[in-house]
C-alpha cells in the first residue's frame, strides 16, 4: 500500500476511534425509536392491509378471521394431508432403487463426495451401504417400490413420487422448521397457518387447521412449527390428542351447563370487544374467535374425532384399532376431518431417525417396523378418499425433512452397532397424490448411488410452492405484511413444480 | 487493429445510452426557444445556442454509434433502415435550426420557415425514438398498452390430444420454439444472429456457428443453453421469460437425439423408459401455467356477479357460498353448517343458478324434493349429493344437467337404472358410487354405457399380511 493510503486508513481508524458507545447511542436515538414505532404499528395492521390486496384481511370488528375466503385462483385442492415422517425416513430403502450402490456395499465411499461436505455424525471416510431390502416395479407407471411397503406398491398408480428433493439443513429441527415454515430459525408462520390464513375453514365448527402426532415424541422443532409465526394465533394449528379426550378443557366442568357457559364466553367476549376498540391489536379479535370456536367445537370434535364409529371394513383397509393410539388412526381421523371441512391436517410421526445407533433405529430393523406402522394406512387413506370422491379436492403430501446418506454411519469414526445412515440433504424422496398432481408417475433422478440429484431437483420451497399452487395461491402474491414489509412462505425461494401438475 | 475493433464495437453499445441525450437536449432547446418568444422570458434565449449545438453534437454522436451498432446485425434491417434515416433528417434538423439561431442563415424571427424547422425536429424526435423502441422491445410495444398484447405473439403451447399421434417436429417441438423462443430468435429480432423459425433457420445456427448437432444433444449449443441453472446469464429462455418445463426441454433433447429433420409420428420412433415419461409429461399438461390448475369444465365467460344481499342472507342460514376465486364472478356452495335442511338450503340457492358451479351438499339432509331444485342450477360442474336420502326419482331430475363433469351420489339409494338417466350428459366424466344402491355386477355395463366417464365403485381393500401387525426383531441379510 503507498504511503499516501496508509495515512488516510490511519486517520479514518483514528477518526472512528472516538465514535464512542455513547455517540451510537445518541446517534440511533431517533432512528431505533422510530423503527420501534414502526413495528408497534404493523403489529396493529395499521398500514400494512393495504399491502395485502389479494388476500382479505379481517381486522374488522365482528369479522370472525376464519371466515372461509376465496383463493386467488380457481384451486384444484380444497384441503392437504401432510404426512411428515419425523427423523427422515430413508429414500434408499423406500423409493430410490440403487442396484449399483449393492455392488458397492462395503468400499469406501470416494473422497469426491466427502470434499467440503458436512454431515451431522459421520467422521473420516464412510463406507458405503447397498439397498437395504429388495425393490420391485409395480403399477401400469412401473414404478420402483421396496419391499417394506407391500401395500403402497399398489396403489403407486395414483401418486407423483419426486425423487430429487433437496435441503439446506442437515439438523432435524432447522431442517423441518424449513420443511413448514420457510425458514430454519423460529418465527415464521407454518404452511398450515398460511394456508388457513388464506383460505379461512370451511367448517365453522371446526379448527382450519389441525394437528395429529404420534411415535411417542412430538418433533425435534416442537410446536413452532405448526405455529402461527407473525400471523394472528387464531391461524395456528390446533393439536389433538390421539387419546382420552382428543383437545384439552373443551368439556364443561362439572356444575357448569352448555348455557351457563356460553352466557360467559358471551360477557368475556364483550369485555374483549371493547378492549379491541380501545387498542385494535388484531390478537384480541383472534382471542374473541377462538372463545367461539372453542364453544362450537364442544359439539362438533368429540363426534369427529370418534372414529370408533367407523364400520368394520374401514378399519380393515387402514388397519386401525381405536383402543390403541397410534399413526394409522390419525391417519384414518384426517379422512373424518377433511370430509367434514379441515383445510389441513398435519401429521407428524416419530422414529425415522436410523442411524444405526439400536436396533429401533437399524435401517434393517427399526425401519423396517416403522414402514409396517404407515404402509397400510397410507394406501389406504389414497383408496378411501378416491372412492368417496375427496382424492380430486385433497392433496396428500408424504416425506421427511430431509434424506439418509448412501453410505453406513461411522458414528466418531467408529462402526455403529447397526446398519444405520446419515442425514442426507442433497436429495431425497418425497410423494404426492390427489389435489390435482399427476398419477403414477417418478419426477427427478438421482446418481448411481443416490447421492446427488441429475435431474429434476426441486428444492423444499419448490415443494411449499406447489402446495399453494394447487390450493389456489401464487407464492410470491400470497403475503402477509410484518414489520415493514411482506413476507411469504416461500421467502425469496421456490418455483411451482409444473411438471408434477397434472 | 483488434483494439480499433473492440473500441468500435464499444461505441456502438453506447448507443442505447447515447439515443437520450439529444432527445432530451432538443427537446428543452425547442421549449426555450417557444419559452423566450414571451417578453417577459425573453432572457433564457441566450442559452438556446448552446443547447442547439450540444444537442447537434450529441445527435450526430447517436447517428454515429447507431450506424456501428447495426454493422452487429440481428434487428430487422427495413426498420433499421427507417430507424436510421430518421435519425440522419433529425441531426441534419437541428444543426439547420443550430445555424438559423446564431444568425449564419438570415431568417427573420417569425418566418415560417423558423417555424417549420423547429416542427420538424419535434417530429422527427419523436418518431425515431419510436422506431428505436420498437426496435429494442418488439413491434407493437407502444400499441400493446392501448390494445392489448397482440394475440399472434400469445406465448400459450397448444395441447396435445395424443401425443403418440403427434408428429415430432411440426406438432410438438415448434410450437414450444414459437411460444418460448421465435420472439427473440425469429423473423422480427434474431439476437446472436440466431433464427429458430423453420428447419433451414435452425440449421443454420447463429453468429458462433451452429446450434445443433445432430444426434448428440449434450453437444448442441441449443440444448446446453437449456439446461443451464436458473441463474446463469447464458440460459435461454433469459431471465424474467417463461422457461421450457422439463418434459419440455426433454421433448427438445430426444429431438436433436434424432436427428432434428425427423418429423415422423412419436409412435413410430423408438422409445426408452424415460422418453415415454417425458412424453407422458408433454400429454397430461392441460394448458400452461394457472390455467392449468383451474377445475376441469369450469366456464371461462365473464357474467354478471352475484349481488351481495343474496349472498349475505344465505350466510345467516349457514350456506356458504363463495367466489371460486378473487374476481372470479362464479360461484362455490358447501352446505356443512347449514342450519336448515338441505331441501331449503337449495331452495335458497335458485337465485345464484347463473353463478353456481360448484356444489357440496354432502350429508345435508337432502331428498330427492331438493334434486328438484338442483336441477336447475344448470351451470354445475362438480356436484357433491353423497350420504343424502336420494333415489333413483332424484337423479332422474338432474338429467338435464349439461355442464355437470363430476357427481357423487355415495352413500344416496341410486341404483344402476337412475344412473342410466345420465346418459344423455355428454361433459361428465367422474362418477362416484361407493355404497350406492348400485349392484357390483351392475358396473360392467354402466362402465360400457359411460365410455368417456370413470365410474368408481369404492369398496376398495386391502388384504391382512402377517406382517401388518407383527413387529420385525433381528435383521436378516438381503440377497
Amino acid at each position: 500500500m503507498p504511503s499516501r493510503k496508509k495515512i488516510f486508513h490511519e486517520a479514518g481508524e483514528h477518526s472512528l476511534s472516538f465514535i464512542t458507545r455513547r455517540h451510537f447511542l445518541r446517534e440511533c436515538r431517533t432512528g431505533m425509536g422510530m423503527m420501534g414505532l414502526g413495528t408497534l404499528l404493523a403489529g396493529c395492521d395499521w398500514l400494512g392491509s393495504k399491502h395485502n390486496a389479494d388476500v382479505q384481511t379481517t381486522n374488522a370488528l365482528g369479522t370472525d378471521p376464519l371466515t372461509p375466503k376465496a383463493p386467488q385462483f380457481p384451486g384444484k385442492a380444497k384441503s392437504v394431508i401432510y404426512l411428515h415422517m419425523a427423523g427422515a425416513p430413508s429414500q434408499l430403502e423406500l423409493f430410490d432403487y440403487k442396484p449399483e450402490l449393492h455392488k458397492l456395499d462395503g468400499q469406501d465411499c470416494p473422497p469426491s463426495l466427502l470434499e467440503g461436505k458436512k454431515f451431522a455424525f459421520i467422521r473420516g471416510v464412510p463406507k458405503l451401504l447397498g439397498p437395504q431390502i429388495g425393490f420391485k416395479q409395480y403399477g401400469q407407471s412401473g414404478t420402483w417400490v421396496s419391499d417394506n411397503l407391500p401395500h403402497f406398491q399398489k396403489v403407486v398408480d395414483e401418486v407423483t413420487i419426486l425423487k430429487a428433493v433437496s435441503t439446506d439443513q442437515f439438523n432435524h429441527a432447522p431442517a423441518q422448521l424449513l420443511m413448514h415454515t420457510g425458514s430454519p430459525r423460529l418465527g415464521r408462520p407454518s404452511m398450515g397457518s398460511w394456508v388457513t390464513y388464506g383460505l379461512g375453514t370451511e367448517n365453522s365448527n371446526l379448527p382450519g387447521f389441525v394437528v395429529l402426532t404420534s411415535g411417542g415424541k412430538n418433533p425435534d422443532a416442537g410446536k413452532s412449527i405448526w405455529g402461527s409465526g407473525f400471523l394472528p394465533s387464531v391461524y395456528q394449528g390446533v393439536q389433538c390428542r390421539s387419546e382420552g379426550e382428543p383437545v384439552l378443557f373443551l368439556k364443561d366442568p362439572t356444575g357448569m351447563d352448555r348455557d351457563l357457559r356460553k352466557a360467559s364466553i358471551d360477557a368475556i367476549n364483550q369485555v374483549n370487544e371493547l378492549a379491541h376498540e380501545e387498542f385494535g391489536d388484531p390478537e384480541i379479535l383472534s382471542r374473541i374467535a377462538q372463545y367461539e370456536l372453542a364453544y362450537r367445537m364442544q359439539a362438533a370434535v368429540p363426534d369427529v374425532m370418534n372414529i370408533r364409529d367407523e364400520p368394520a371394513h374401514i378399519h380393515d383397509m387402514y388397519g386401525t384399532n381405536p383402543d390403541k393410539p397410534s399413526l394409522a388412526n390419525n391417519i384414518l381421523l384426517a379422512r373424518k376431518l377433511v370430509e367434514k371441512g379441515v383445510r389441513f391436517v398435519q401429521i407428524f410421526d416419530w422414529g425415522w431417525d436410523s442411524h444405526g445407533t439400536d436396533s429401533s433405529l437399524a435401517i434393517d430393523v427399526g425401519l423396517i417396523n416403522k414402514c409396517r406402522q404407515v404402509d397400510k394406512a397410507m394406501s389406504a387413506l389414497i383408496l378411501d378418499l378416491k372412492q368417496r370422491g375427496l382424492l380430486d379436492e385433497t392433496l396428500v403430501v408424504w416425506g421427511g425433512e430431509f434424506g439418509r446418506t448412501p453410505m453406513q454411519e461411522n458414528r466418531e469414526g467408529k462402526q455403529n452397532p447397526f446398519k444405520g445412515r446419515d442425514h442426507h440433504v442433497e436429495a431425497f424422496s418425497m410423494w404426492m397424490a390427489g389435489g390435482g398432481i399427476k398419477q403414477g408417475t417418478t419426477f427427478g433422478e438421482t446418481d448411481d448411488i443416490g447421492y446427488n440429484a441429475i435431474n429434476g431437483k426441486v428444492s423444499v420451497y419448490d415443494i411449499q410452492a406447489t402446495i399453494l399452487n394447487q390450493l389456489g395461491f401464487d407464492h410470491e402474491k400470497f403475503t402477509y405484511p410484518f414489520q415493514g414489509r411482506p413476507f411469504r412462505l416461500t421467502d425469496v425461494h421456490g418455483s411451482v413444480i409444473r411438471d408434477v401438475i397434472a | 487493429m483488434k483494439i480499433l475493433l473492440s473500441i468500435s464495437t464499444l461505441i456502438g453499445h453506447l448507443h442505447p445510452l447515447v439515443v437520450h441525450l439529444p432527445l432530451g437536449i432538443l427537446l428543452a432547446a425547442l421549449g426555450i426557444w417557444l419559452m423566450s418568444r414571451k417578453q417577459e422570458h425573453s432572457a433564457v434565449r441566450h442559452s438556446l445556442r448552446w443547447l442547439l449545438l450540444a444537442g447537434a453534437v450529441a445527435a450526430v454522436l447517436s447517428c454515429i454509434s447507431g450506424y456501428i451498432l447495426s454493422g452487429e446485425g440481428g434487428y430487422d434491417e427495413t426498420m433499421v433502415s427507417r430507424h436510421q434515416w430518421s435519425g440522419i433528417v433529425t441531426a441534419a434538423l437541428a444543426i439547420l435550426f443550430y445555424f438559423v439561431e446564431i444568425g449564419k442563415i438570415k431568417v427573420h424571427e417569425d418566418h415560417l420557415f423558423r417555424y417549420s424547422t423547429a416542427t420538424l425536429l419535434a417530429i422527427g424526435l419523436f418518431w425515431t425514438g419510436h422506431l428505436g423502441g420498437s426496435l429494442t422491445h418488439g413491434e407493437g410495444y407502444l400499441t400493446e398498452a392501448l390494445s392489448g398484447p397482440d394475440p399472434s405473439t400469445d406465448d400459450t403451447i397448444p395441447t396435445v390430444a395424443n401425443v403418440q399421434e403427434a408428429k415430432l417436429y411440426s406438432d410438438l417441438v415448434q410450437p414450444i420454439l414459437q411460444a418460448r423462443c421465435i420472439g427473440c430468435h425469429g423473423p422480427a429480432k434474431q439476437k446472436g444472429g440466431l433464427r429458430l423459425d423453420g428447419l433451414d433457420n435452425i440449421r443454420k445456427g447463429g453468429k458462433d456457428g451452429p446450434v445443433i448437432v445432430d444426434g448428440t444433444p449434450e453437444k448442441s449449443e441449443l440444448v446446453k443453453r437449456l439446461l443451464l441453472p436458473a441463474d446463469d446469464e447464458h440460459r435461454m429462455p433469459p431471465k424474467g421469460k417463461p422457461s421450457l418445463t422439463q418434459a419440455q426441454i426433454g421433448l427438445i433433447q430426444w429431438w436433436v437425439k434424432l436427428g432434428i429433420s425427423t418429423d415422423k409420428k412419436v409412435k413410430e420412433m423408438p422409445q426408452s423408459d424415460s422418453v415415454r415419461r417425458m412424453l407422458a409429461g408433454l400429454q397430461n399438461r392441460t394448458a400452461e401455467g394457472h390455467a392449468g390448475l383451474l377445475i376441469p369444465g369450469l366456464p371461462v365467460a365473464q357474467i354478471k356477479a352475484a349481488p351481495d344481499q343474496i349472498l349475505d342472507s344465505l350466510k345467516t342460514f349457514g350456506i356458504l357460498v363463495m367466489p371460486v376465486a378473487h374476481g372470479n364472478s362464479y360461484l362455490m356452495a358447501n352446505l356443512v353448517n347449514t342450519n336448515i335442511s338441505g331441501d331449503s338450503s337449495v331452495m335458497l340457492l335458485l337465485p345464484l343458478k347463473e353463478q353456481l358451479v360448484e356444489l357440496k351438499a354432502s350429508g345435508a339432509a337432502l331428498t330427492d324434493e331438493g334434486c328438484r331444485y338442483i336441477s336447475q342450477l344448470k351451470k354445475l360442474v362438480w356436484l357433491k349429493l353423497d350420504n343424502n336420502k336420494i333415489s333413483d326419482k332424484g337423479v332422474a331430475l338432474m338429467a338435464g344437467l349439461d355442464s355437470l363433469r363430476t357427481i357423487s351420489l355415495t352413500g344416496t339409494q341410486v341404483t344402476s337404472n337412475g344412473v342410466m338417466g345420465l346418459g344423455k350428459l355428454t361433459n361428465l366424466r367422474e362418477i362416484f358410487l361407493f355404497h350406492s344402491g348400485v349392484q357390483a355386477q351392475e358396473f360392467v355395463t354402466l362402465r360400457k354405457s359411460f365410455p368417456q366417464a370413470r365410474i368408481d365403485s369404492g369398496g376398495y381393500t386391502q388384504e391382512f399380511l402377517a406382517s401388518d401387525t407383527t413387529i420385525f426383531k433381528k435383521p436378516i441379510p438381503v440377497k
